[in-house]
C-alpha cells in the first residue's frame, strides 16, 4: 500500500512540473505552459493586487498586464533566483506605477467619499467585520506612499518576511523595515483621527 | 486554534502563524487582538488567495487571448518595417520618372532641387502628361516636398512621400 501511494506520487509530481520548468517550456514556445503558469499563479498575483490597489476591478487589470509583461520577458528571467520573486517584482512594479498615475488618486478620492458616507450611517457599536476593515484600510492607507503601501501589503497581509520584500523590491532590508515602520505610524494616526471607535478599542485597554 | 488557546498566548509580541490564521476567521479575537495591537487589524486581512471576478478560468482565457494578440502583433513587426521602404523607393521611383518625362516633354532643364519642406498637404495641381497623375491629396502622415519650378510654365512639381500609400500608384 505504501509503495503504491508513493508511486502514486511520484507520477503526480512527473505530471506538474515546477516554476522553472514551465518557465523553459514557454521560453521552448510551449503555450500550454504559460497557461498552465498563469492559472497556478492567479491567485497569488491577484490577491496582491486586489490588497494593494483595492478595488476589483483595476486589480484584475494589473494581474492580467503583470501576467502579459511576464510572456513578454520570461527570457530575461534568471532561474538562480526564485520564480515568485521575481514575478512578485514584476507585480509590485506594475501595482506601484499605477498607483502613482492620476486615475488611482481619483480612486482614492471617491473611495473616501463613500468610506464617510458608511462611517457617518455606521452603528456606534463595533462589529470587526471583514468588509469594513478593508474599507478602513482603503481609507487610512491613502495617505501612504504606493512603496509605503505595498510593503505594508506584502508584510502584513502576504505574511512576506522582510528579507524577500527587499529582494523583491531590489532594496536593502532595512530599507524595507524603515518603510514599514512609517507606513504602520502613518496608519495609527489616521486610525485614531478618522476612526477613533478602532482606535478605542488599544487606547482603553 | 482554540479561542482560549489564543488569548492564552496573545500578549507575546508577534503573533504566530497559527495566531495569524486564527484572527483572520474569528472575529472576537481580532478585537482582543486589535487591543493588544492596532496592526492586527489590517493583518486581519491577510491569509486568503482572492480569486478574479469571473472566476480563474476565465482570468486565464483573458490572459492567453491578449498574449496571442500580442504574438500575431510581434510576428507581423518585420514586413510592417520592411514593406514601408518598399513604398518609398517605389514611390520616390514613380515621381522621379513623372518628374523627368514632364521636364522631356516640355523642353525644360530640370531644376536641382532645393529641398523646400511642406507639412501641409497639397489642394491640387495640374495634370502631368505621364503617370502617375495626381489631383489632389490630403493625408496628415504624408511629407510633401515641392520642387522649384518655372514661373513661365504651369506646371507644379511635387515629391510625395506617404507610408500609407499604395504600392502600385
Amino acid at each position: 500500500m505504501g509503495a503504491t501511494i508513493h508511486m502514486m506520487r511520484t507520477s503526480h509530481e512527473q505530471m506538474e512540473p515546477d516554476d522553472r520548468q514551465l518557465v523553459e517550456s514557454i521560453i521552448a514556445g510551449d503555450s500550454s505552459a504559460f497557461e498552465t503558469l498563469v492559472r497556478r499563479k492567479t491567485s497569488k498575483v491577484y490577491s496582491l493586487c486586489y490588497r494593494v490597489i483595492g478595488n476589483a476591478e483595476d486589480a484584475k487589470d494589473i494581474a492580467q498586464l503583470s501576467f502579459i509583461k511576464l510572456w513578454e520577458n520570461v527570457g530575461k528571467y534568471d532561474p538562480a533566483y526564485a520564480f515568485d520573486t521575481w514575478l512578485y517584482r514584476m507585480v509590485t512594479n506594475v501595482a506601484i506605477d499605477f498607483l502613482r498615475s492620476k486615475q488611482s488618486r481619483d480612486a482614492a478620492v471617491s473611495s473616501n467619499l463613500r468610506l464617510v458616507k458608511t462611517a457617518a450611517e455606521g452603528e456606534q457599536t463595533l462589529s470587526l467585520q471583514r468588509k469594513e476593515i478593508e474599507s478602513v484600510f482603503a481609507d487610512v492607507s491613502s495617505v501612504l506612499s504606493p512603496k509605503q503601501k505595498t510593503i505594508f501589503v506584502m508584510r502584513e497581509m502576504e505574511d512576506l518576511p522582510s528579507v524577500e520584500i527587499s529582494k523583491i523590491l531590489g532594496c536593502r532590508e532595512s530599507t524595507v523595515r524603515n518603510h514599514l515602520f512609517n507606513a504602520r505610524k502613518l496608519m495609527q494616526e489616521q486610525l485614531r483621527r478618522r476612526f477613533p471607535e478602532y482606535a478605542n478599542l488599544w487606547r482603553t485597554r | 486554534m482554540s479561542c482560549e488557546t489564543f488569548l492564552s498566548s496573545m500578549d507575546a509580541a508577534e503573533l504566530t502563524a497559527d495566531g495569524l490564521a486564527h484572527i483572520r476567521t474569528c472575529a472576537s479575537c481580532l478585537s482582543a487582538s486589535v487591543a493588544a495591537n492596532p496592526d492586527n487589524l489590517f493583518r486581519s486581512l491577510g491569509g486568503e488567495e482572492l480569486s478574479p471576478d469571473g472566476g480563474v478560468d476565465a482570468f486565464v482565457a483573458d490572459v492567453v487571448q491578449q498574449v496571442h494578440i500580442r504574438r500575431t502583433e510581434v510576428s507581423m513587426e518585420p514586413s510592417r518595417r520592411h514593406v514601408p521602404l518598399v513604398y518609398r523607393w517605389s514611390l520616390a521611383a514613380a515621381v522621379s520618372a513623372a518628374v523627368l518625362s514632364g521636364f522631356l516633354q516640355f523642353g525644360v532643364a530640370p531644376v536641382e532641387p532645393t529641398g523646400a519642406r511642406s507639412s501641409t498637404p497639397m489642394a491640387s495641381q495640374s495634370p502631368l502628361a505621364t503617370r502617375p497623375v495626381i489631383e489632389s491629396y490630403q493625408s496628415g502622415e504624408a511629407t510633401i516636398v515641392e520642387l522649384p519650378s518655372d514661373p513661365s510654365s504651369d506646371i507644379q512639381v511635387v515629391m510625395v512621400f506617404d507610408e500609407t500609400l499604395p504600392v502600385d500608384l
